[in-house]
């Protein structure tokens, strides 16, 4: 009885698990990037990268620099994601400020 | 007849472990592709300039920060858990080789006390429920607390690779430098733990680990204390608790990467299915009240 039990719980967590896996790549797929440098401006010195913003109908400008170790993780992934915005199914980018917009 | 047995198949599981973690490293890290939107649960940062796949750490952050539920990545990992356990951690986790390798330089050993060693699983939930859940939620992921911004496989994958590329000096500046980041300091303590100690990352930090861990009770694999394995590597097999031919001799324990008693840990939360035990402590061993374990010299 003990057995038939785990069994049917280890079906159960995996059915669960697949479940939110096929969720998690089909939904959420996020429009938007928010991803500034420190001072909030489009830094021509450093790396700017663009994407089209659906929602605003326009190419958005945004840039990133590697300022210190921590923020060369988020940022530079940040980038990538931005070159490829349609692929985003798990990640997203994050950042406090607004976007530059252009 | 089983001496020979032993001797023969002795470090076989070692060596084809060792061969997939290698191998492993550069699927994980080929150069030439990237694809963020596949979450492998091990410890290989997103970041890296190598890196394929990202980081399930990051990708909870970065979804939490923003509000929202990561459902494929904890979907993924807890899948992970559901088929195999922990064995991503033993034979496919990049940070998991590193802490193998470094831990067969040649130096004094620390082993963890049993009695500490089945206490420690806290540490790494305290990580997982805070830095990787609760800090970025309500903190954000700018936090110095915030896992992934003191993560060591982040700043040796990541950090100082980029830190490399970006700065203009000599070698010897560009170190120096380096050592301005706490983060680095942080990096070079875990090294030296890694040499003296069995997998301190994996037992006292590892978010994923602990998260995989929790549902090795219920993963489909398990490592047979009395079925033989398919193929001819996996045909020794772990003598139940009972069966230690010396009780408890310790000869599993000192082949474990993580210090279990591995006849009484199995497949328990902290075991990484890495099959060491199965080679350490084979079935029928000690029939005649010998040691019987693999290499041992004893008769």
């Amino acid at each position: 009885m003990k057995r038939r039990g785990i069994f049917l719980l280890k079906i159960v967590v995996t059915v669960v698990t697949l479940v939110m896996v096929v969720q998690g790549f089909i939904w959420p797929r996020f429009k938007d990037i928010e991803v500034n440098d420190a001072e909030g401006d489009v830094n021509p010195d450093h790396n700017v990268e663009s994407y089209w913003d659906d929602d605003l109908d326009r190419e958005v400008k945004f840039s990133w620099y590697v300022d210190d170790l921590t923020e060369s993780f988020l940022l530079q992934a940040a980038s990538w994601e931005a070159l490829d915005i349609d692929q985003r199914d798990v990640i997203t980018i994050t950042s406090s400020r607004e976007p530059c917009k252009e | 007849m089983q001496d020979k047995h032993n001797r023969k198949t002795k470090g076989v599981i070692d060596r084809w472990r060792t061969a997939v973690q290698i191998a492993c490293v550069f699927l994980l890290n080929p150069f030439f592709f990237r694809y963020m939107g596949v979450c492998v649960p091990v410890m290989n940062c997103w970041a890296c300039p190598a890196a394929a796949f990202s980081c399930p750490v990051g990708v909870v952050g970065n979804f939490l920060v923003r509000g929202l539920f990561p459902f494929a990545v904890i979907g993924v990992t807890v899948l992970c858990a559901m088929v195999a356990g922990r064995i991503l951690c033993g034979w496919v986790c990049p940070f998991g080789f590193l802490q193998d390798l470094l831990n067969k330089i040649p130096s004094p050993k620390f082993v963890v006390p049993d009695r500490v060693n089945r206490w420690l699983f806290v540490a790494p939930l305290a990580f997982l429920v805070g830095a990787v859940f609760l800090v970025p939620l309500f903190l954000g992921t700018d936090s110095k607390l915030y896992f992934c911004n003191f993560c060591p496989a982040g700043a040796l994958e990541a950090g100082i690779p980029f830190h490399i590329m970006k700065s203009e000096g000599t070698f010897l500046e560009i170190t120096l430098e380096l050592f301005t980041f706490w983060r680095v300091w942080i990096l070079v303590a875990c090294l030296v733990a890694f040499v003296v100690i069995k997998r301190p990352f994996c037992r006292l930090i590892c978010p994923i680990g602990i998260a995989m861990g929790l549902f090795n009770w219920l993963s489909f694999l398990k490592i047979s204390h009395g079925l033989h394995y398919w193929g001819k590597f996996f045909k020794a097999k772990l003598a139940p608790v009972k069966a230690c031919p010396l009780d408890d001799c310790g000869c599993c324990t000192d082949e474990c990467p993580v210090d279990l008693v591995a006849i009484r840990d199995v497949n328990k939360r902290d075991c990484i299915y890495c099959y060491l035990c199965t080679e350490a402590c084979p079935p029928r061993g000690g029939q005649d009240g010998s040691c019987n374990c693999a290499g041992s010299t004893e008769s």
